[in-house]
């Protein structure tokens, strides 16, 4: 019987979890309050290096993974081809080079929680003490 | 091993489980440590993989078009001087390969190499500069690179990051402009929501032509140009102007043309001639949709005629697929001015003009992310009029009959990675 409740339950909580949202994150010690989605653009897409005139360091989910699609459709509106091309143009031009990418969620948050310079995303449920959350999307 | 080592190692054994299980916290240091230096390895490894990246791309293509009247000499028609009735595997293939060190914060290194099936494979050097960022939002770099002279020009052969199989020839193939060695600044600003990057340079390159009896190399020096690349949400626009003095010997043609070499000297050769190359382009994306227009110009001052142009394309995304359709068009004018530097100036002239216009669909394919399969082709039309007689693209009038009946067409077949 308990069996079937886990299952029940987990039946009603994942397709919840897979659509919860993206958070984008620093640490604790970040002197970064918040940010909006221009300039989560900018800082993805532009190669801003700067947010009201601190340096940052952004890191990216690694190529191919779900959550790294969902972020940008949900900051820049951009599929995964499209980002590709994009730096394509940029990476060829000299213009700029994609952020760094970590190895996986579990990285992604080691890493934002030891870099004050760090941003980067999370999804909700990976949400931990030490984290700041600076923008919630979609 | 002395005595007394010899029986402390057994002893640190037997003592080293009780002082785990006595103190448990000391467990946890060691594990806090063993990560911290798991993570300084991981740091180590991932900082060289920082300052050193790799970036290539490549091009397998097929292309051959359908005109099968000859020219003059007996020889087959060219499309672009290269592009033949018979199926052609190296004419649109290349890779290039692309190495970027940090050096520091501010300062890195790039270079990148291509080799193209029409060369052969020989590799050649496209971009090899450093570039150091004067502030956060302006960089300057110099060495070898692209000539920013159209919107599309510097990632003409990362065939990936457009949706054509190649670039509009009405305007990307009627100068064969390539690479300068200079400098460049470039700075990045934002005027409310609209975000620009304005590119300033400054250099010399030699341009080879094939288009007069013989090859000759069009020397431009003194070159400068402005360039202004202006995105707002789903808009880019692009507007370039660069100016150069271009010098061109032509008494070598003394023995092909069997002229007299005086013939040949000033104002049929060139010294210094004011040039200019501009460009204007708009491009729209909004996901599904793109738009792209520009038009493209080259004025030498002269009996060289200005030559135009342009294109306008409009492609849908349908998951993967993207079907594309696209209108150019070229044109050329000064034949008549060219008249008043003598017949050998006026017949150069006459060599060097352009006239065509031309639809193209074509169908992209992503196969996956960075890889693409296009398809296209292309329809000639248009190539003469009560001034000019040309064949378009395609072999000159003169050095062949005129094709235009034949209605040429150009079919590509292109399989485009990124990495």
């Amino acid at each position: 019987m308990l069996q079937k409740l886990s299952v029940f339950f987990l039946a009603l909580c994942c397709p919840a979890l897979s659509f919860a949202g993206l958070l984008v994150v620093v640490a604790e010690s970040s002197p970064l309050a918040e940010m909006d989605r221009h300039e989560v653009r900018q800082l993805y897409m532009d190669n801003a290096s700067r947010v009201d005139g601190h340096a940052v360091t952004v890191l990216d989910m690694p190529e191919g993974s779900q959550q790294r699609e969902r972020f940008y459709q949900g900051a820049t509106g951009k599929s995964a081809s499209q980002l590709k091309s994009y730096w394509a143009r940029m990476i060829f031009t000299g213009q700029g080079m994609p952020p760094r990418q970590v190895k996986n969620a579990r990285d992604m948050v080691q890493q934002v929680k030891q870099n004050p310079r760090a941003v980067g995303y999370v999804q909700e449920a990976d949400m931990q003490e030490g984290l700041r959350v600076l923008l919630r999307l979609p | 091993m002395t005595t007394t080592t010899r029986m402390l190692v057994p002893a640190v054994l037997l003592l080293a489980p009780v002082v785990q299980a006595q103190s448990p916290a000391s467990l946890e240091d060691m594990e806090r440590r063993l990560e911290q230096l798991e993570m300084q390895q991981y740091e180590k490894q991932n900082n060289w993989s920082d300052r050193i990246s790799v970036n290539g791309f490549m091009t397998y293509g097929v292309t051959r078009h359908d005109v099968h009247v000859r020219a003059n000499n007996g020889e087959p028609i060219d499309y672009i001087d290269r592009t033949s009735d018979e199926i052609s595997h190296r004419e649109l293939s290349r890779a290039g390969i692309q190495f970027n060190a940090t050096i520091s914060d501010e300062t890195s290194a790039t270079v990148q190499v291509l080799a193209r099936g029409r060369d052969d494979y020989d590799a050649q050097v496209q971009w090899a500069y450093l570039s150091h960022d004067l502030s956060p939002s302006v960089t300057v770099r110099a060495g070898r690179m692209v000539l920013p002279f159209f919107m599309h020009t510097q990632y003409n052969n990362v065939g990936y990051t457009y949706h054509w199989a190649t670039l509009p020839g009405e305007a990307y193939d009627v100068v064969p402009f390539d690479t300068m060695e200079g400098v460049d600044l470039s700075w990045n600003l934002n005027t409310g929501p609209v975000s620009h990057r304005l590119n300033v340079y400054g250099g010399a390159t030699d341009v080879p032509s094939f288009s007069l009896p013989a090859p000759v190399v069009y020397e431009v020096s003194e070159l400068t140009g402005i360039n202004l690349t202006s995105q707002w949400r789903d808009w880019t626009s692009w507007l370039s102007y660069s100016h150069a003095e271009v010098t061109l010997d032509l008494t070598d043609l003394a023995g092909p043309t069997g002229l007299p070499v005086a013939a040949l000297e000033e104002p049929v050769s060139l010294d210094e001639a004011q040039t200019y190359i501009s460009s204007v382009g708009l491009q729209y994306d909004n996901g599904a949709m793109v738009l792209m227009a520009e038009r493209t110009q080259l004025g030498i001052e002269g009996w060289f005629p200005t030559k135009w142009g342009g294109y306008v394309s409009a492609g849908y995304r349908f998951g993967p697929w993207m079907p594309h359709v696209t209108w150019g068009a070229a044109n050329a004018h000064g034949v008549s001015e060219a008249q008043s530097e003598g017949p050998v100036a006026a017949n150069f002239s006459a060599a060097n003009q352009v006239r065509s216009k031309s639809w193209t669909l074509g169908l992209r394919y992503e196969l996956e992310v960075g890889v693409a399969v296009k398809l296209e082709a292309q329809r000639f039309y248009d190539m003469s009029n009560d001034k000019i007689m040309t064949n378009g693209l395609f072999t000159p009038q003169g050095s062949a009959p005129s094709i235009e009946e034949e209605e040429p067409t150009v079919f590509r077949l292109t399989v485009d990675a990124a990495f």
